[in-house]
């Protein structure tokens, strides 16, 4: 046996232990990465050769770059993430519903309604007192602005979340394009060593944890390392094939409810499915546009501005009937002269309802007089002020319970969902972290890698210099 | 366990924004003194919150209310014992002439009844916060309709008819308001009439007993034939019995004012207890919306103090995960 094979045991050396130095490097600079996952070179004893002697060792190669991904922990953390995505948007907008009703505060729709009933309390006592008579048309039209401005900002939050879900859906699609890019991009280099496509599986699987927390996602291995993705059993990316997905907003005939639902539609634009989504942010948003923020929803469900709207419209359905009957000061003939407290232009509802400019204009027609002509009958007055205290008044609840129930059942539901998502937040940080054990970058490691490939690199080279030595010592017993 | 970069920076950043997040709640609920600063965190406190609101404002407007009854009554109930002290006053009127008989003050007695009569009808014209008190519902002048021989819009008038044998005088008092009732309400399920009407002082609401009084008026000052008595004109023994009857119709007139005024002074009562019981239900109301809705300072304070220390710990242990990693004692 000669002295080259030593050369070429130093020269493989070299490379693995440069390598090795490549991969610390790699890990190093990738420390704060997200989704990255460390590398090892696997070092593997080399085919051995043999001798007069026997095998003798044949250096050392590097079979692969190991990675420590594991699909177990990707699958929990991207249905954790989507959960918690999900949790996320519902405690943004029941918390922005919340601030619109101004709770918790002083100056809430009940105290503007309790202001309201009492004012009628007065009157019904001094009936022909023209400041009062007013007072309680200045109390009626501030509650009608309140109800506006609460009605008109949950519109332009509801349109505020269409505008997400449309964004939403954008990212969704530049997601799914990418992950179907990169499906292509690792099954071309398929047959290359595993590290190099190790860094597109790395960003594949961060690519699919940013589509599971807009939508609810499955993956499944296709061939040649490519993944096929599924959203609640709708196929979306098949290798390097992919679908798109659709906002499509529906309306009622009958009743103008709008709707959207998501739909998968391929290039040419053809709509293929209706995806029923289960979480994520995109499936939070769309029951908020659905339910909670929709004034026209006929689900059943709890609907902040649909149970809004019934109270209004209860509300000035009440009133308006009763004051229908009464008579104003300067009424003094029967038939009552009809008039209503609140008027509206098209349907009632909150939007289009003000109160009546008749009595803006003259409060002496008012009418709270039950009687043509007796001034100081205030019966009309009385059953609007004890509208206050009927239980029957919608849902067997009364104006104030029905009102604090609402705020009630709302702070109830931001309290279910910051509760759980604070138990998803925990869940999914250990998760992460467990992952990230086996997965991320330490330092200190790293630093032992570095100085124990620097100086196996070191040693290699000294190696091929004392093979040198060797060889030079050889030539020169020729001369 | 592996320990990873990640490991030491993500959680610690989670846990530094819980502490940071209930901190500053803290500081808030003492800043502002109030318990409940955030919708969903004590749904079923706000809820409660709310309840005692309701109901504070429901009992502060019944307290409005029967604040409002008693000064009304309270008033009524002077204007009645004005009213009665000029009824009195005619009686003693008729009694001195009765026994004054032939005396020559007669028609100087009948003026006077005439002026307290004018006093009387002022008294029952009288209103409170601009509303009549004795007119039922009518309350103002506008709602009150002006009949023939009217000349002006307040409940009780004295008006001039045509002079006749029985009345010579032609005088007439008439009453042009209601006998309805003005409730309010003094509790969820209790209410109470504020006003006293004309047929609870009054025999009917023609005024027949206070007309009476213009019978009076009518015999001091003219004579059967309706001429105006003279100092000479001496009572007879039929003028005398009227004398003594009408008197005795006054006094029962004096008697019913009195008992209405009665009725009055029992309602006060009733109204100041009600007062008083709703004051009560306000005090404990708000006592219970207190502990509901506003900061316990001691409470709020520890925490604070607590998630102060914590928050200063956890930024000591910030300043420690930036420690030396083995690079750096590597040459």
């Amino acid at each position: 046996m000669g002295v080259s094979p030593s050369l070429e045991i130093a020269k493989r050396a070299l490379i693995a232990q440069r390598l090795g130095l490549d991969a610390t490097s790699g890990n190093i600079a990738n420390v704060n990465t997200p989704g990255y996952s460390r590398r090892v070179p696997n070092f593997t004893e080399g085919e051995p050769l043999p001798s007069r002697n026997g095998f003798i060792g044949n250096g050392v190669l590097v079979s692969k770059l190991r990675t420590f991904r594991e699909e177990f922990f990707d699958r929990q953390i991207r249905r954790s993430l989507s959960n918690l995505s999900t949790l996320e948007s519902d405690d943004s907008i029941i918390h922005r519903i919340g601030v619109i009703f101004g709770e918790p505060g002083e100056n809430s729709l009940n105290s503007i309604l309790s202001d309201f009933f009492n004012s009628f309390e007065d009157l019904s006592y001094k009936p022909t007192d023209v400041s009062l008579r007013h007072r309680t048309i200045t109390l009626a039209q501030t509650l009608v602005s309140r109800f506006k401005e609460i009605a008109n900002q949950l519109s332009e939050t509801r349109q505020q979340v269409l505008t997400d879900m449309n964004d939403a859906i954008k990212q969704a699609n530049t997601l799914i394009k990418e992950i179907a890019d990169l499906n292509y991009k690792i099954a071309s280099l398929n047959n290359k060593t595993e590290g190099e496509n190790q860094t597109l599986v790395d960003q594949r699987a961060t690519k699919i944890e940013e589509l599971s927390k807009l939508i609810d996602v499955n993956v499944t291995q296709g061939d040649f390392g490519t993944v096929n993705i599924f959203s609640n059993g709708i196929n979306l990316v098949t290798g390097s094939n992919y679908n798109q997905l659709k906002l499509k907003e529906t309306i009622d005939g009958v009743t103008g409810e709008r709707n959207v639902s998501i739909l998968k539609i391929d290039p040419s634009g053809r709509e293929l499915a209706t995806i029923n989504l289960q979480n994520g942010k995109l499936h939070s948003l769309m029951s908020h546009y659905n339910i909670t923020l929709d004034d026209k929803d006929s689900s059943g469900k709890f609907s902040v501005a649909k149970s809004l709207e019934d109270f209004f419209t209860t509300f000035v359905n009440k009133i308006n009937s009763l004051t229908q009957n009464g008579y104003g000061l300067d009424d003094t003939t029967a038939p009552p002269p009809g008039r209503q407290f609140f008027t509206y232009t098209g349907s009632l509802s909150i939007l289009t309802t003000e109160v009546n400019s008749e009595l803006i204009a003259d409060p002496r027609k008012l009418p709270i007089s039950a009687y043509p002509g007796e001034v100081g009958d205030s019966s009309v007055a009385k059953q609007i002020s004890s509208l206050a205290s009927d239980s029957s008044f919608l849902l067997n609840q009364t104006p104030d319970e029905y009102i604090t129930n609402l705020i009630g059942n709302l702070g109830e539901l931001g309290s279910q969902i910051s509760s759980l998502y604070s138990i998803s937040k925990t869940a999914n940080d250990q998760l992460l972290n467990q992952r990230e054990s086996l997965i991320g970058v330490n330092l200190d490691e790293e630093a032992i890698n570095l100085v124990k490939y620097q100086k196996a690199f070191e040693a290699a080279s000294r190696v091929v210099s004392t093979t040198n030595d060797l060889l030079a010592t050889l030539v020169n017993l020729g001369r | 366990m592996r320990v990873t970069q990640f490991s030491k920076y993500t959680p610690y950043l989670s846990n530094l924004e819980e502490i940071q997040s209930r901190k500053y709640l803290n500081e808030l609920r003492v800043s502002t003194g109030k318990q409940i600063v955030d919708i969903s965190e004590t749904p079923d406190l706000l809820v409660q919150k709310k309840r005692f609101e309701n109901q504070i404002n429901l009992h502060q407007q019944y307290k409005k209310n029967i604040e409002y009854a008693i000064n009304f009554v309270q008033h009524t109930t002077d204007t009645l014992e004005t009213l009665a002290n000029n009824v009195q006053k005619i009686r003693e009127i008729a009694i001195s002439a009765t026994q004054i008989g032939a005396s020559q003050d007669v028609s100087t007695l009948g003026k006077q009844i005439r002026g307290l009569l004018d006093d009387i009808i002022n008294n029952l014209n009288s209103n409170f916060d601009g509303q009549f008190i004795f007119a039922g519902n009518l309350l103002t002048p506008d709602a009150i309709a002006q009949p023939p021989g009217s000349n002006n819009n307040l409940p009780f008038e004295i008006i001039q008819e045509t002079p006749s044998t029985d009345n010579p005088s032609g005088l007439k008092v008439i009453f042009k308001g209601n006998t309805k009732k003005l409730v309010v309400n003094t509790g969820k399920f209790t209410s109470e009439a504020l006003n006293t009407t004309a047929d609870e002082l009054f025999s009917d609401t023609l005024l027949s007993d206070l007309n009476k009084v213009v019978d009076l008026y009518n015999l001091l000052v003219y004579n059967k034939d309706g001429t105006l008595r003279k100092d000479t004109d001496l009572f007879n023994t039929d003028d005398l019995s009227k004398l003594n009857n009408y008197q005795k119709e006054i006094w029962q007139m004096y008697d019913r004012l009195n008992r209405a005024n009665a009725r009055n002074g029992a309602l006060i009562n009733r109204l100041e207890a009600q007062k008083d019981q709703t004051a009560s239900l306000l005090t404990a109301f708000e006592g219970y919306r207190s502990k509901v809705a506003d900061t316990d300072f001691a409470l709020a304070t520890i925490q604070l103090t607590k998630d102060q220390s914590t928050l200063q710990f956890a930024l000591q242990v910030g300043a420690r995960l930036t420690q030396a990693t083995l690079f750096d004692f590597l040459r």
